[in-house]
């Protein structure tokens, strides 16, 4: 008698635990890499660790901070498997890729172009941006505005690298500057008060608006790791909309995130910021976010522009890098 | 007695010139206030502006010192370049010569210092734990200084460039802002940088020698806005100037702060917190800001202690000038409320009531005279009063005798029998009447009877009424025939009429066995026969004069033959000239009228009275003017 109910006791605990998904598994390792130094651009990932969205999908996500003096960009450290999944820019991507990088975009975080142009003095032709000398980061990001100004003709334009900041135009070192609307242009205001329209040119209004934001993993970790990395998107989608449905803890964790790495900010930019980055998450034409990958008409044109432009030398096709 | 005395003239009179006087009391204390706050905000503002060019003045001596170090150190680099101990050794040079500095770097462009060299940069420091010199070279790749605000700004700009604060890692670790030289060779070929880096702290120590107020404190804002010195450290680094505005959403704020940041010079009031703070803002030599900090609470401490002295002085001058009012227009006011005592005493009866004596020569002694006088003029018309009273009494007394006596004069028993039934009755108008009725019945066959109205009312007719009757009486007993009664009582009455006083008399004799009537009228209105058959009718006679007029006078009888069962109704005019509410007489038709509509039963009292009623019902009690005298003989 005893024994028949020790048996179903067993049996009933067995069921139940694996029933769980991570019992009994070892906890799968993660290291991603956000693109930049701890802030609220990457809320979602933050979020998603925070509230446990990774354990749920048995992952031990480890975020490690890209240096704030590095000259490389987060795609190097995937390629030198410094870590798993990183966060870059599409066009990044697209570029490494054509250099030879072995990688793939797993999940499309951002929808529009965030990037600005912003001025000492009012824009009133685009030709005025031709002979100005003009800030953009040494690591990238601002292939844009080559394309722009190859399909201007614009040939006077005289960029001048730093490495991050925007200290080189406050101090009016440059006519003008690149920024993102969700970094250095928040950056600029806090610096100057008010930055007037007409200062401001927005290279998403002018043709230009291709995504930014993704996640990217080398094809090799992705063809081993598959699961693994659908379990991080899952986890990962899973987390911005936590932050999208609460601001104020999000921007508490953004906080608690940036003072751990002792970057030098204040809650009220970080709010300003996951503002904007939610914006750009969403899709132009519905509205809503909706973490798609890039449309293929619009990665075609990304493909011949970039191609165009020379900044990549063979055409990326889109199954090759869009996982 | 408390509502009262909150109601008296000294408290109502305090009251107002209490408040007259504490409004200007309040109006004073304001305009010293309003002094006292425009001059202390003007000392304050030269406080203030002292206190901030002496902080700027110190934070400039710390930048022109290392910015003379740094221009005396510079022409070492070009030379020095050949030798990578000597650049070291400048750099720790610096660091010796500028007590200011924490540390000291030489920043080069590529291959300046060896060919294929991308970087090099030595830089000095003072350690933080062992307080010595340490010597280092940094820059490689993940150092890439070159592309570093501190470097960048000056090799493009050319010029001198004072960095904004930041901390720097990989050297003394410490925050700093740094002032970068840029150096170039002979040829003029850029080389690199010259820095030389300012603690933090040590600026927030000198910024902050100088304060106005105790709690005052100085900011320092660099070009982009950040903190460099802020009393919150959290804030440094951290924060801009435009942070709180921004969330705020303060235009005012940020319109204010932008000024600040354009290089403007000025003074502000802002709320910071809960608290109302002053600003004073002034650019520095290198596009810096400095911002003194002062509390508004502070600032305006000794003018607040003022107020509150002045408003306490003020309240407490307030209450010692009611009191005092008070106090004196009560003293001034207490024989009005002593006199008010007295006149309520004289009121209630005590003509007698003392009145205080006043020893003051003013109008509250002209009141106590006035009020004595008063006092003295009752006494003296209630005597007056009382002797008058007495006397009416008196005199009311002897009238009601006298109308005793006139109506113990009138007959007041009548006989009533089958052939003869009469009835009289007089209703004075006053105590006493004028009007008069009489009969006498001799042998119970011969009637005389006779009524009379007195020229005049009161007791002299009620005199003359009593002589009248006297006569009447005395001369119808005589046989003298009905005029030679009528000429006899003229006659007597004439006699001694000082008075010139006259009665109007109807007087008759009636043979009870042959019902003839002899009469003689004498002025008097005309009697109603009234025959067996109900049919009235004016008794004609002849015009006599009333009696008392002229001595002498013939009079002329008349004579009636009556009818078993005829009627006599003799009036004097109370009756006829009876007035209504309306001034309208009872008159002669409406007497007439009456006398036609008796019943043939009615005995003479009844009609008597029934007359009587109908006069009162007519004249609705209406005041009696005149003595109401009916007589009624039914035969």
């Amino acid at each position: 008698m005893i024994s028949k109910f020790m048996t179903k006791s067993a049996a009933a605990i067995l069921m139940v635990l694996m029933a769980l998904p991570c019992y009994g598994q070892e906890k799968r390792t993660v290291r991603f890499m956000p693109a930049w130094i701890p802030q609220a651009q990457f809320a979602g990932y933050y979020m998603a660790l925070e509230k446990g969205f990774y354990d749920e999908v048995n992952l031990d996500v480890k975020i490690v901070n890209i240096p704030s003096n590095s000259p490389k960009t987060s795609l190097d450290y995937l390629a030198d498997k410094a870590v798993d999944i990183c966060c870059s820019q599409f066009i990044n991507g697209m570029i490494c890729k054509d250099k030879g990088y072995k990688i793939c975009c797993v999940l499309q975080t951002s929808q529009n172009s965030g990037l600005l142009c912003v001025t000492h003095k009012p824009i009133q032709a685009i030709t005025d941006l031709n002979g100005m000398k003009v800030g953009r980061w040494k690591s990238g990001y601002g292939e844009l505005a080559d394309l722009f100004c190859m399909d201007q003709g614009f040939s006077d334009v005289r960029w001048v690298y730093f490495l991050h900041g925007v200290n080189l135009f406050v101090s009016k070192a440059v006519d003008a500057t690149l920024c993102y609307s969700y970094s250095e242009y928040l950056d600029l205001l806090f610096a100057k008060g008010s930055i007037p329209e007409d200062h401001i040119f927005r290279f998403s209004k002018m043709g230009y608006n291709y995504p930014e934001d993704g996640l990217f993993v080398k094809n090799s970790f992705n063809r081993k790791h598959r699961g693994r990395v659908d379990d991080f998107i899952k986890a990962t989608v899973k987390g911005w909309e936590y932050a999208r449905n609460h601001r104020e803890e999000t921007i508490d964790v953004v906080m608690s995130y940036a003072a751990a790495a002792n970057v030098k900010t204040n809650r009220v930019l970080q709010a300003m910021m996951l503002d904007e980055v939610l914006r750009l998450q969403e899709n132009p034409a519905t509205g809503i976010a909706d973490f798609a990958p890039i449309d293929r008409d619009i990665f075609n044109a990304l493909n011949d522009d970039l191609l165009r432009s020379g900044i990549i030398k063979e055409a990326i096709i889109y199954e090759d890098i869009n996982r | 007695m408390s509502s009262i005395s909150s109601r008296s003239i000294a408290s109502r009179l305090s009251r107002k010139i209490s408040a007259a006087t504490n409004a200007v009391f309040i109006a004073a204390i304001l305009c010293v206030i309003a002094v006292s706050i425009a001059t202390t905000r003007t000392n304050a503002n030269g406080y203030a502006d002292k206190a901030l060019a002496l902080s700027i003045s110190e934070i400039e001596k710390i930048l022109v010192d290392v910015e003379s170090a740094a221009d005396a150190m510079s022409w070492l680099m070009d030379i020095g370049r050949s030798s990578k101990d000597a650049l070291s050794s400048i750099t720790e040079q610096m660091l010796l010569t500028d007590t200011c500095m924490v540390s000291c770097a030489l920043a080069f462009e590529p291959e300046m210092v060896e060919k294929g060299r991308q970087y090099y940069m030595p830089i000095s420091y003072l350690d933080q734990k062992t307080n010595e010199i340490v010597t280092k070279v940094l820059g490689d790749e993940d150092y890439d200084y070159q592309t570093a605000d501190w470097y960048m700004i000056p090799k493009l700009t050319g010029n001198p460039y004072w960095s904004e604060p930041n901390v720097d890692y990989g050297g003394s670790n410490r925050m700093i802002v740094s002032y970068s030289l840029p150096i170039s060779s002979e040829s003029g070929e850029f080389l690199g940088v010259l820095r030389s880096d300012v603690g933090l702290e040590f600026l927030t120590e000198n910024v902050n020698k100088a304060k106005p107020y105790k709690r005052s404190f100085t900011l320092l804002v660099g070009r982009n806005g950040s903190f460099i010195t802020h009393v919150n450290k959290e804030k440094i680094l951290n924060e801009t100037i435009f942070t709180d505005p921004i969330a705020k959403g303060n235009q005012r704020a940020i319109s204010i702060c932008q000024n600040i940041m354009n290089g403007e010079t000025g003074h502000v009031n802002f709320k910071l917190g809960n608290r109302m703070e002053y600003a004073t803002y002034a650019p520095l030599k290198n596009n810096w800001a400095a911002i003194m900090i002062c509390s508004l609470d502070e600032m305006y401490k000794m003018t607040a202690y003022i107020s509150y002295i002045l408003m306490l002085i003020g309240l407490i001058g307030g209450l010692i000038i009611y009191r005092i009012c008070k106090k004196t227009i009560s003293s001034i006011t207490m024989p009005i409320t002593e006199f008010s005592f007295s006149a309520f005493n004289i009121g209630k009866g005590f003509f007698n009531a003392h009145i205080p004596s006043i020893d003051t020569n003013d109008e509250i002694r002209q009141l106590r005279d006035s009020l004595r006088y008063v006092q003295k003029t009752i006494n003296q018309y209630i005597t007056e009063l009382k002797q008058t009273t007495a006397s009416n009494e008196r005199f009311e007394s002897e009238l009601n005798i006298a109308s005793q006596i006139q109506q113990n004069m009138l007959l007041h028993k009548f006989p009533h029998e089958e052939d003869c039934d009469i009835y009289a009755t007089l209703e004075p108008a006053k105590e006493v009447g004028g009007d008069l009725y009489d009969y006498v019945l001799k042998d119970d066959r011969i009637l005389h009877f006779a009524i009379g109205d007195v020229s005049g009312k009161g007791v002299p007719a009620a005199l003359f009424m009593a002589i009248t009757k006297s006569s009447f009486r005395f001369f119808s007993g005589m046989n003298l025939g009905i005029a030679g009664v009528g000429t006899k009582i003229n006659d007597s009455l004439c006699e001694g009429n000082e008075s010139q006083m006259f009665v109007t008399i109807f007087f008759g004799k009636i043979d009870l066995n042959t019902l003839k009537m002899e009469f003689c009228n004498m002025g008097h209105n005309s009697v109603i026969i009234i025959s067996p058959d109900g049919n009235a009718r004016f008794l004609k006679a002849k015009a006599n004069l009333a009696a008392a007029l002229f001595e002498g006078f013939p009079y002329q009888g008349e004579e009636l033959q009556l009818e078993k069962g005829s009627r006599i109704l003799a009036y004097t005019d109370g009756v006829t000239e009876a007035e209504a509410r309306d001034k309208s007489q009872y008159g002669e038709e409406r007497l007439l009228a009456f006398a036609s509509s008796l019943p043939k039963e009615a005995t003479s009292q009844e009609v008597s009275e029934a007359l009587l009623a109908d006069v009162r019902k007519f004249t609705d009690n209406n005041e009696q003017n005149d003595d109401i005298t009916i007589m009624t003989i039914t035969l």
